[in-house]
């Protein structure tokens, strides 16, 4: 009875193989998703940094260490330097955004309310396509790392796909808020 | 055989934890849970989606709700484009315009297809120049209608077409089908569904379609009761736009 089982584990795994191919598949499709929204990230700082050294002159060290999250996330590496990479370059552009607080006058800026914007924006997105990523690597490791795929998965070289996990800090989108002068104080820090 | 049972735990736990706050059904256009939007405001805006929605395929879903904890804004925003999907199909011309009254949070959606000609900052803008102001007066239905305003605005502008503020008048109102036709409907579907499950094997079913599918569109279509609404038209969302508090 047993070796009936496994005789037959074996013979669906036939069917297996392309369902690995089309899961692995999916895991690529949306970790590029991923990339698009980092690259579109990382176009906007420049801009960004550019309107706020205006008025935050004496800020070298945060704007030093978004040029080097930023430096490093565009001199590419594997796919887990890069998610590290850029869970850096969140925390320091999280930081960033937070020196507006101390300055009103960048705060009260257009072109800096509308950067601003832009990057929590991108950063939602880039929230939104890292879920989808997840999803898609945790259906795959889910699949080849069981019966019967687990058995010869390794062997066709499908290996366990990394998850872009986020940094709690970092799920938080760094928010300025152009909606509390004066009047309230923000209701979260 | 006590390991499996453990993990057999494991999997209810994580499966009962995944399960997360329904979001609402759609009620037409405007869905007021928090009872702020006044009925010539709500007119104006159903009035200003139809001709929008003729004129340019996008589609301006307004929702409001006393709280969204425990998911944030954003997130349950997100839910809310995901469930309902206004804009058309493929072409994803959606907007969702979420407030929360008791959170001070306002939040904008928009779709994938909108997103060249609503980017982000443009979004924030509109919500500092026709939203905020009006809401921190207290006024919360002139501030959507206005920031309604604006974004249908802004979208026939970029469409070159030019809203007039009347729908035209109500077409030849759509002849109601009688029940037991819709019936009859709904049962040969059902059936073509079954069929076709039952002769393909799940693997091999083509990607996008699972049984529940193709239902889950009429949802609002038959929910809405009212003016015109037939359900929104599928469109997609990234997670761009903005938000703000007041």
């Amino acid at each position: 009875m047993a070796r009936l089982l496994v005789l037959l584990a074996t013979l669906l795994g036939g069917c297996g193989y392309n369902t690995m191919v089309a899961l692995k598949e999916r895991v690529d499709s949306s970790w590029a998703q991923v990339e698009n929204q980092l690259q579109r990230r990382n176009d906007l700082i420049p801009n960004l940094v550019e309107v706020t050294k205006g008025y935050a002159t004496h800020e070298r060290e945060v704007f030093d260490r978004v040029a080097d999250a930023r430096a490093r996330l565009i001199a590419g590496g594997t796919r887990e330097q890069r998610i590290e990479a850029a869970n850096q370059l969140s925390g320091a552009l999280g930081r960033l955004l937070a020196i507006a607080e101390r300055y009103p006058d960048l705060k009260a800026n257009q072109q800096f309310a509308r950067l601003s914007d832009e990057l929590a924006g991108t950063e939602n997105r880039i929230a939104v396509e890292r879920m989808r990523y997840n999803d898609a690597v945790r259906e795959y490791n889910a699949y080849i790392k069981s019966v019967p795929a687990v058995v010869y998965a390794r062997a066709f070289g499908f290996q366990p796909q990394q998850y872009f996990e986020a940094p709690e800090e970092a799920k938080k989108v760094p928010k300025v808020d152009f909606g509390t002068q004066g009047t309230r104080p923000p209701s979260e820090p | 055989m006590r390991s499996l049972a453990a993990l057999l735990a494991t999997a209810v736990i994580a499966t009962a934890r995944a399960v997360e706050p329904p979001v609402p059904a759609p009620q037409g256009y405007v869905t007021d849970l928090a009872h702020v939007i006044g009925p010539e405001v709500r007119a104006r805006i159903e009035r200003l989606n139809e001709e929008l929605r003729d004129k340019t395929g996008a589609e301006i879903a307004v929702v409001t709700v006393d709280t969204t904890a425990p998911l944030d804004d954003f997130t349950y925003a997100m839910r809310i484009a995901d469930a309902w999907k206004p804009g058309r199909k493929r072409e994803d011309t959606g907007v969702v315009f979420l407030v929360a009254t008791r959170d001070r949070k306002l939040r904008i959606l928009v779709g994938y297809g909108l997103e060249g000609i609503l980017p982000d900052g443009l979004v924030g803008e509109i919500e500092d120049r026709e939203v905020v102001p009006a809401f921190r007066a207290g006024r919360i239905d002139e501030g959507v209608g206005r920031g309604v305003a604006a974004l249908a605005a802004r979208i026939a502008d970029a469409r070159g077409v030019v809203l007039t503020g009347t729908s035209r008048p109500r077409a030849p109102a759509p002849v109601p089908l009688p029940g037991w036709v819709l019936l009859l409907i709904i049962l040969v579907f059902a059936a073509l569904v079954l069929y076709q499950a039952s002769t393909r094997p799940a693997r091999f079913r083509r990607g996008g379609f699972y049984p529940v599918g193709p239902f889950g569109g009429f949802g609002g279509g038959f929910g809405g009761g009212g003016g015109g609404f037939g359900g929104f038209g599928g469109g997609s969302f990234g997670g761009g736009g903005a938000g703000r508090s007041w």
